[in-house]
């Protein structure tokens, strides 16, 4: 449903995404891993148009994506930005209703707020505090369940365990698994490559900005080489 | 005595919040100080006062004609130089001083055409309401109720209506908010329709109660104060920084002398940044991680 074509992206002069080409199918759970500076924040920016391409193309369902982020979000990709980056002087249940900005059916958002808050039961805890108030772990959450009350077709998170302690962690990616078994496909770019790896179908290696290596995880984790050349132990 | 000038300063207060809102909206989207802010409600006033004297038009379709006109002045303001700014990612400084550019542009402007000359409303009807013991002019009362019902209109939009959320989640994070699928770009020209509009209004509502001149919007260096005394960016704070302020010049004015009053305003605006500078409603809300 995804299809990234030659995508290449520079800051100035300095390129940092060169002619990636990648593909998320349907019901698909797809990783990009990778160190630092790898250019996987930016490949992700310019998927949803929030950071302008130097060359490649990127169709979703067979249409170009569009030129403008809220245009994308349209379409029904949402990205879970990287440092969670939550409306902090807002609450938590204002933060969900502009996570559900595009839906006008009232009975839709309601329901879907009630879906959001059995995955996330600390978020109905906290609904009416500011989401600068609340923890790393629970500010992910919400930055999740936010993407989530927009019902995308897609969903792309950014480095969710980023700064997070490893129970933390272990949850937020048991919330990724069960968004996983609802049937929305995931493209995940992720550091923590053994975690990410567990659950994905596929995953890409990224290194100063190009695709090196493609596959499904058990090939990829039996090449030891390959994990200590690019994602460390 | 006292409930009089309460009364009164309350007027004024509500003419000053209108042009206050504005601004800290403004600042809350974009993150700097609208200096020409003060020259949209300069517009709205020379608009209406023209339309009655030269082009004849009863005084309410004068009034309707220049705050639309101050509206959607600040909305090509907007387009034309901040826009511009804000796609090349400039600093917001350079806002700031496009600001000033333009503030200063549009007093020339006003004084070549207009002249510098004060101008005044003609024919206001000038009746006194006694409300028990208050005497008020159906002026003040006008701008009284005008600038308390645009206010409680506006309050409830930004707080309890999708609109709102949508201004306020631009506000919080602008990038986050597209990502939800909130047209930014939108949002922001909304923002200064209204701001130019309501700024109109104070413009209009101002020069019916003195005179209409081109450095006239002078005055939104009050909305300014209003809205730092408030808290910069909250539109609840504006209101009450302003109404504050209103409260205090006229009472100053009555009981000391009129030429104190900038005096213990600007006195007001460095105790406050001394001793609060968040501002009366200022919530900054810390984050955590």
């Amino acid at each position: 449903m995804l299809k990234v074509e030659n995508l290449s992206a520079a800051y100035g002069g300095i390129k940092a995404v060169k002619n990636v080409s990648l593909e998320v199918k349907e019901g698909e759970v797809v990783s990009v891993l990778g160190a630092n500076g790898a250019g996987k924040t930016t490949l992700l920016k310019c998927i949803c148009s929030a950071m302008k391409k130097s060359g490649g193309n990127v169709f979703f369902n067979g249409k170009k994506m569009p030129e403008k982020p809220h245009d994308v979000a349209k379409m029904g990709v949402v990205l879970v930005p990287e440092g969670r980056l939550i409306f902090t002087n807002l609450t938590v249940y204002e933060n969900l209703m502009a996570g559900a900005y595009l839906c006008n059916d009232k009975k839709e958002v309601q329901d879907n707020l009630e879906r959001v808050y059995n995955l996330f039961p600390i978020l109905r805890e906290r609904k009416n505090q500011f989401g600068g108030h609340l923890s790393g772990g629970e500010q992910q959450m919400l930055a999740i369940a936010r993407a989530l009350m927009a019902r995308p077709k897609l969903i792309m998170m950014d480095e969710p365990s980023l700064g997070l302690a490893p129970k933390i962690v272990s949850h937020i990616f048991e919330i990724i698994e069960k968004v996983k078994s609802e049937g929305t496909p995931i493209l995940l770019v992720e550091q923590n490559a053994y975690k990410a790896l567990s659950i994905s179908d596929r995953a890409y290696i990224m290194n100063v900005g190009e695709i090196v290596k493609e596959g499904v995880p058990e090939e990829l984790l039996k090449d030891r080489s390959l994990i200590e050349a690019y994602l460390g132990s | 005595m006292f409930i009089q000038q309460l009364a009164n300063g309350i007027s004024v207060g509500g003419i000053y919040a209108l042009m206050a809102t504005g601004y800290a909206l403004i600042y809350s989207l974009l993150g700097f100080s609208n200096w020409a802010h003060g020259e949209v409600a300069m517009i709205g006033a020379y608009i209406a006062i023209i339309s009655v004297l030269n082009a004849k038009f009863p005084l309410p379709i004068a009034i309707i004609i220049g705050i639309i006109i101050a509206g959607v002045f600040s909305f090509i303001n907007e387009k034309i130089a901040y826009k511009r700014i804000r796609d090349n990612k400039s600093p917001t400084m350079f806002l700031m001083i496009a600001a000033m550019g333009l503030s200063t542009t549009y007093q020339n402007a006003a004084t070549n055409i207009f002249g510098a000359k004060f101008k005044i409303f003609p024919g206001l009807f000038a009746v006194a309401f006694h409300i028990g013991k208050i005497t008020i002019g159906s002026l003040d009362l006008i701008s009284l109720i005008v600038s308390l019902v645009s206010l409680v209109v506006l309050d409830i939009t930004i707080n309890h209506t999708k609109v709102g959320l949508g201004i306020r989640s631009v506000a919080s994070n602008s990038y986050t908010a597209s990502l939800m699928g909130i047209n930014v770009d939108r949002y922001i020209s909304l923002v200064f329709l209204v701001a130019g509009m309501y700024a109109g209004c104070a413009g209009i509502l101002l020069g019916m109660k003195y005179t209409v001149y081109p450095t006239m919007g002078n005055v939104a260096l009050k909305a300014f104060i209003s809205s730092v005394l408030g808290g910069l960016g909250s539109v609840r704070g504006a209101i009450i920084g302003a109404l504050v302020i209103g409260i205090m010049e006229t009472m100053v004015t009555a009981y000391l002398s009129s030429g104190l009053r900038d005096l213990f305003t600007f006195m007001l605006l460095v105790i406050i940044l001394l001793v609060k500078p968040s501002g009366l409603m200022g919530v900054h809300v810390e984050e955590k991680a």
